[in-house]
């Protein structure tokens, strides 16, 4: 039988994401209400044009925002990584109902990358 | 794996291995002369053409039966004849493991008709719609080590026929499954026959180690029909019947 980590692997997906200055959604709906959603990663590149400070927030099912990573430094010409290398080992979980939000500082926003997996098919 | 189901494997029979046959008009009684396991690891599904099938993300394949590639007239899972060559009656025991993960399978047994594994109160299960009862996934009897979950026994002239959903909302998958059986040549014990009585009475009466089959897939049961009693020179019979056997 396969292991769990080999299973988590086949789940592994990527959403790329454009964050502005107003707090933006980042999956395009709401985590299925029957599913967990683990972030493992998240790659915040940088405008090209300056440093920026980028907050992530957790949206709830209430369609409130709660901030969860504050602060988190962008440097203008780097990719900035949260998160780590082990998809057992997530930064953040979302419940279903809810979304991963994020806003930066100023600009005209930045591109990132989040790498995710739902515990259900 | 979870309690009460195992690995297909571990429940194969071993020639001289006793056991019971349940059809739908009752029982019939063997002794396992031969068996040969026969694996087809990986079969990549295909349609009846030969084509890969390829299920888009969140929808649904329609019913196949499992052809082989290198010859798609042939269906894996079936015994064209009663008797094997070599002149003993014999079925096909086994299960089918499927990855990936995001596939569920329907059987179908026979080809065409109920799908096993439903709630007995329930409408039928709606393959087309991704239903959630009544499928096998990898999670159940994973490729590799299928299980008992779908215990399969298909007797001569029975088609199996499969159905794909594929849960995955992003991606589409080709379903690759594991098919794990094994062909038993058999002794059929004729009730009518003085010397078989006693044997037919301690398996049913549980006097001897016996395994118990069911033709067909779980709470589906197969009709053997006349034309197989005739092959088979036997007639099936209840398990009270066959316990006051003398």
């Amino acid at each position: 039988m396969k292991s769990d980590r080999r299973l988590i692997l086949e789940r592994l997906q990527t959403t790329p994401g454009h964050i502005t200055t107003t707090v933006t959604d980042i999956f395009s709906s709401n985590v299925p209400e029957s599913k967990m959603r683990y972030i493992v990663k998240i790659y915040l590149m940088g405008d090209n044009s300056s440093a920026r400070i980028v907050d992530l927030y957790l949206k709830k099912e209430d369609g409130s925002y709660e901030l969860k990573i504050p602060m988190i430094h962008v440097s203008s010409a780097e990719i900035t990584e949260i998160g780590s290398e082990n998809p057992d080992n997530p930064i953040l979980v979302l419940q279903g109902g809810s979304n991963l939000a994020g806003r930066v500082n100023a600009g005209t926003g930045i591109s990132l990358a989040v790498i995710w997996w739902d515990d259900d098919r | 794996m979870e309690a009460g189901i195992r690995p297909i494997r571990e429940k194969f029979l071993l020639p001289n291995y006793l056991g019971a046959l349940e059809f739908k008009e009752g029982f019939v009684f063997f002794r396992v002369i031969r068996r040969g396991v026969c694996r087809y690891k990986p079969y990549p599904a295909i349609d009846e053409n030969g084509n890969i099938i390829d299920v888009s993300p969140q929808s649904y394949e329609v019913e196949h039966t499992l052809r082989d590639p290198r010859n798609t007239d042939k269906d894996v899972l079936y015994l064209e004849t009663g008797v094997s060559e070599d002149g003993y009656p014999w079925i096909l025991h086994g299960s089918i493991g499927i990855k990936p993960q995001f596939i569920n399978m329907y059987l179908r047994v026979p080809h065409g008709k109920a799908i096993p594994g439903n709630f007995p109160n329930l409408d039928p299960v709606r393959p087309a719609s991704g239903d959630p009862i009544g499928y096998i996934s990898s999670e159940v009897s994973p490729y590799g080590d299928p299980t008992d979950y779908a215990e399969l026994v298909i007797p001569p002239r029975v088609h199996i026929g499969v159905e794909y959903y594929n849960c995955d909302t992003e991606r589409s998958h080709q379903p690759v499954l594991d098919l794990y059986f094994c062909v038993y040549k058999m002794q059929i014990f004729n009730p009518d026959r003085d010397k078989d009585r006693k044997i037919i009475s301690d398996i049913a009466a549980r006097r001897v180690p016996a395994a118990f089959l069911t033709a067909g897939c779980g709470d589906i049961v197969l009709e053997m029909g006349r034309i197989l009693q005739n092959e088979w020179n036997v007639r099936p019979i209840s398990l009270d019947e066959a316990a006051e056997l003398r």
